[in-house]
C-alpha cells in the first residue's frame, strides 16, 4: 500500500509572500528582504508582495 | 520633498486583517524599483511612513541618527531616518513621491504609511464597515 504524501499546509505559512497574478505563492519567507529581493527576479508589474497577517493580530 | 498631480484613491481591502491596507512602490537607491507592495498599513497614528530595517538594507538606503527619540505603543525604541522614493497606487494609477524622509525600525512588524506626507496631502476617510479607504487630495 502507497501512503499518500500530505501536502505541507504549513509550507507557505510564512509572514510575507510573492504572489503571482493569479495570486499563486511563488516565494514566502519571515524576511521582508527576502521577499522583496527575489521580487526583483520578475519583470516589474508580474508579481505583488503580500504580508500575510495572522487573524487577529491587532496593531497599536 | 516633492510629488507628481496628486489623484484621488478609493481602495479597498482584504476584511480578514481589520486595518485599512494601501498598495505602494519602493525605490532602491540606484533608481530601481521594487515590485508592489499590495498591503502596507494606513496608519494615522504613526507620524511618517515606517519601514523594517531590513527592508531599508536592502533597498540601499542610508540611515541617519535621529534627532528625536520614538515611542511606539511598546515604549521607546532606537529608530533611524532615511530618504525614498515611492509611488503610491496601483493599475496604472500612480502618484510618484520623492526625497521622503521615513523612520527606519529594526523591530517593525509592518510597513506603516503614516501622516507625513499622505494624511498631510489628503483627506483620509476610512469606511471599516465597508473595507475601503478613499483618499481625496487636499485643495490647495
Amino acid at each position: 500500500m502507497v501512503m499518500k504524501k500530505k501536502e505541507n499546509n504549513k509550507k507557505h505559512d510564512s509572514n510575507w509572500v510573492l504572489l503571482n497574478k493569479k495570486r499563486k505563492v511563488l516565494y514566502s519567507s519571515d524576511s521582508v528582504a527576502d521577499v522583496f529581493q527575489k521580487g526583483q527576479e520578475y519583470p516589474y508589474g508580474k508579481v505583488i508582495i503580500e504580508q500575510r497577517f495572522k487573524p487577529g493580530t491587532c496593531f497599536f | 520633498m516633492s510629488h507628481s498631480p496628486l489623484l484621488k484613491f478609493n481602495f479597498t481591502y482584504d476584511d480578514r486583517f481589520g486595518v485599512p491596507l494601501i498598495p505602494i512602490t519602493f525605490f532602491h537607491k540606484n533608481g530601481t524599483r521594487t515590485q508592489l507592495l499590495n498591503n502596507a498599513i494606513l496608519d494615522s497614528g504613526a507620524y511618517e511612513i515606517t519601514i523594517p530595517k531590513a527592508l531599508a538594507d536592502m533597498l540601499g538606503l542610508e540611515l541617519r541618527p535621529r534627532s528625536n527619540p520614538v515611542h511606539t505603543a511598546g515604549g521607546l525604541i532606537e529608530a533611524c531616518t532615511a530618504t525614498i522614493d515611492f509611488t503610491l497606487g496601483r493599475g496604472g494609477r500612480f502618484v510618484q513621491y520623492t526625497n521622503v524622509d521615513i523612520c527606519v525600525m529594526k523591530q517593525c512588524p509592518a510597513v506603516l504609511i503614516g501622516i507625513h506626507p499622505i494624511f498631510e496631502d489628503y483627506t483620509v476617510t476610512i469606511m471599516a464597515h465597508q473595507q475601503k479607504c478613499i483618499l481625496e487630495p487636499k485643495e490647495k
